[in-house]
Parts: structure tokens; sequence; C-alpha cells
């Protein structure tokens, strides 16, 4: 045994995991198997079409009874008690090292997806549907890649990768689903209740994360227990709804209004009431197609 | 109302003004905020230069949209709601 080194002393890092999020390639290493297999059961699989400009390497290691989390340029290490906060600090670290290179963008919390030879945007308050929507048309063949995070800029927008979080009780309305949300991943929250992890590549979909220009904006609210409806969007009302649900650019980039403007008047913007799923197929296959 | 009448408002510095297809999106970049206009509002706002009195603004607007009648009062009402969002003085 070396000198200074004992049974209890610190373990090497026996395990890595390489994840891929947007334009950031990072390397995870770790001396506990639990976290990376973890990590390998929550994160997104999609091939993201987007040059990598940083690698990244990030450890996670346990030590006297403490997790300490390092790595990334200009990142102090983190240092926490349990697991499951060492593992969200980890995540956290992720998510702000990948956002970096996305300092100029806009931050649209939307599901998005493709159609008429761009990117399409479903926007929506809290509860009004994006996720069980987004899953509904990824059933239903469309090219849904998202239901969370859209990044704007210039008119171009890309989605934050990572796998749908359904929430538990609307499994019964995606009869389709069929058994994928057996064992399937999940996260729970006093606010959100059960989240089931959907990974659009287990639905035998193709996952793929790219840049486009926004062609069209769907503003979604919630008509429960009706039929489901389109109407056009006024442009400077649609500005006005999905403003409500975004953030201007981290850079603090000066004329990012003007952007988002331009992005509105150059789309098809329309408001779907979200009544049954089945009608809402038809709505959205003749708006896309 | 005769204070606005007889004086020749100006828009606030720092404005960005957005034309939109059917309206006009204001960001005041010094307060972060944003405000919303029909086009006849976006109009008169663009005209508060320093240089019209009500009388001109009304005259400019019934032209642009073919108006018979002077829309005077829509005007000072116009003007009276630019000041209260402080986009002009």
């Amino acid at each position: 045994m070396l000198a200074g080194f004992t049974d209890q002393g610190v373990d090497p890092l026996t395990c890595s995991e390489t994840i891929r999020i947007l334009a950031t390639q990072f390397r995870i290493t770790s001396n506990i198997p639990e976290l990376i297999e973890r990590l390998a059961y929550v994160t997104q699989r999609a091939e993201q079409d987007l040059p990598v400009l940083e690698h990244c390497e990030i450890s996670v290691r346990r030590e006297d009874g403490e997790y300490r989390i390092s790595g990334g340029d200009g990142k102090k290490d983190e240092f926490e008690l349990s697991l499951s906060t060492a593992f969200e600090a980890m995540f956290g670290r992720l998510h702000d090292l990948a956002m970096r290179h996305f300092a100029d963008h806009i931050r649209i919390h939307a599901a998005s997806g493709f159609g008429r030879n761009g990117m399409v945007l479903l926007v929506g308050e809290k509860w009004s549907g994006k996720t069980t929507t987004a899953v509904h048309l990824l059933l239903e063949g469309f090219e849904i890649v998202g239901d969370e995070l859209v990044l704007l800029r210039h008119g171009q927008a890309v989605t934050f990768p990572r796998p749908f979080y359904l929430r538990h009780s609307a499994i019964d309305l995606l009869p389709k689903l069929g058994g994928i949300t057996n064992g399937a991943p999940f996260v729970h929250s006093e606010a959100t209740g059960k989240l089931i992890a959907i990974d659009p590549i287990k639905l035998g979909r193709h996952w793929r994360i790219r840049s486009a220009p926004v062609r069209t904006v769907v503003f979604l609210e919630p008509n429960h227990g009706g039929t489901s409806s389109m109407s056009v969007c006024s442009k400077v009302e649609m500005v006005r709804r999905v403003l409500g649900q975004s953030s201007a650019p981290s850079s603090g980039r000066t004329d990012w209004v003007a952007d988002f403007c331009s992005t509105m008047n150059q789309a098809d913007t329309v408001i779907a009431r979200m009544g049954d799923l089945a009608s809402a197929t038809d709505l959205f296959r003749r708006l896309l197609s | 109302m005769t204070e606005l009448t007889d004086s020749l408002p100006v828009r606030v510095e720092g404005l960005e003004i957005n034309v939109m297809h059917d309206g006009v999106v204001i960001y005041q970049h010094d307060h972060k905020k944003i405000h919303y206009l029909n086009h006849t509002a976006g109009l008169v706002l663009e005209l508060c230069d320093g240089r019209h009195k009500v009388e001109e603004l009304a005259a400019i607007v019934a032209e642009t949209y073919g108006l018979a009648q002077s829309p005077h009062d829509d005007i000072i009402t116009c003007l009276q709601d630019l000041r209260t969002k402080e986009l002009i003085r």
C-alpha cells in the first residue's frame, strides 16, 4: 500500500459516460457506478446535427462522506451530501456549460418539431398539454423532437435535447404508448407528480436535433372535454403570448425583441384549442403538410 | 386636453419600434418594457417628433386611412395613452 492511502482512502475513478448536449461533448467520470448507471438511464440519445465546439471533462467523486463535482472552465468545485443532490448539481452543471454556447439565444418554453420545411413550436401555459400533445403527435408519425425548451436566434431555432417528461396521469390519453411506459425512467416532485421519461427512439422514431427556421407557431389552449379547433392568431397577440413563455438571452443582446418579432412575422401563427386528441391530429396534419 | 392640443408631443428616447403585419411592438430598452399598439397608434407614435401638433397628426392619420372627418378626439385619446405608457412626453 502506498504511503498516505488506507483501505478507506480515495477510490480511483472507475467509470465514465459520454454525453452530447448540443455543441458540447461531455465526458463524465466517477467513482460511483450508481451515478453513471443513473445517468445512462435519464440522458437522451438524440442525433444532433450541430458542430461540437467544446469537449468538457466533468468528474463526480465520493470523498470522505461527501460528493465533489468538478470540471468545466471557470466552474468552482461543488460539494453535496447525498447522491441525489450530487446528481442534480452535476446535471445543472452540464446544462449551464452546454448553454454557454447559446448565450445569444432567446429561450422559449415550447415543444418543437418539424413540418413545412421548418420548425414548428408548440407553446402554452403550464398544464396546457404541451407534452401530451407532443407525444401524441410523435405517436401519429409527426417529427416532434422536444417538449420543453427551444433556443432562438435570427429566426433559426434549435431544440434543447432531453427526454420528453410526460405526466403519469396523461398515459391513459395515449393508448398507442402501449407498454412502453412500464419500467420507463421517471422523476417525481411535489409540483408535478410523477413524470415518465419518454425516449422517441424507443417509440421507433428517428430523433434528430437540428437548427431550422421557425415556420409555424402554435399556442395551445386547453379545451378539456371538447373537440379540438384551430384559428389564426394575430402576430402581435402571438408575440405577447409567446414572450410570456420566453426568457431574454443571457448575453444581454439588445436586439432580441426585434429578432423575436421578425420570427413571429414570418411564421404562421395559430391558436389550437386542444380538446380530444383524435380531432387534433387531422388539424395538425393539415397545418403542417 | 388643452395642454395636449397645443403641445408638440415627442417620443422618448430608447424606443425600438417593431412593425408587425397587424400592429406594432415597442420595446423600451431603458425599462425593459414591451408595449403592444395597433397600427394607428404606432403611426401616431412615429409622428411624435416634436414638430407636429394634434391637428396636424389628425390630418395625417385622416389622409393615411382615407377618413372623411378629422379623428381629433381619437388622436387626443391616443396621445393620452402613449403618455400614460411613458412613450411620449
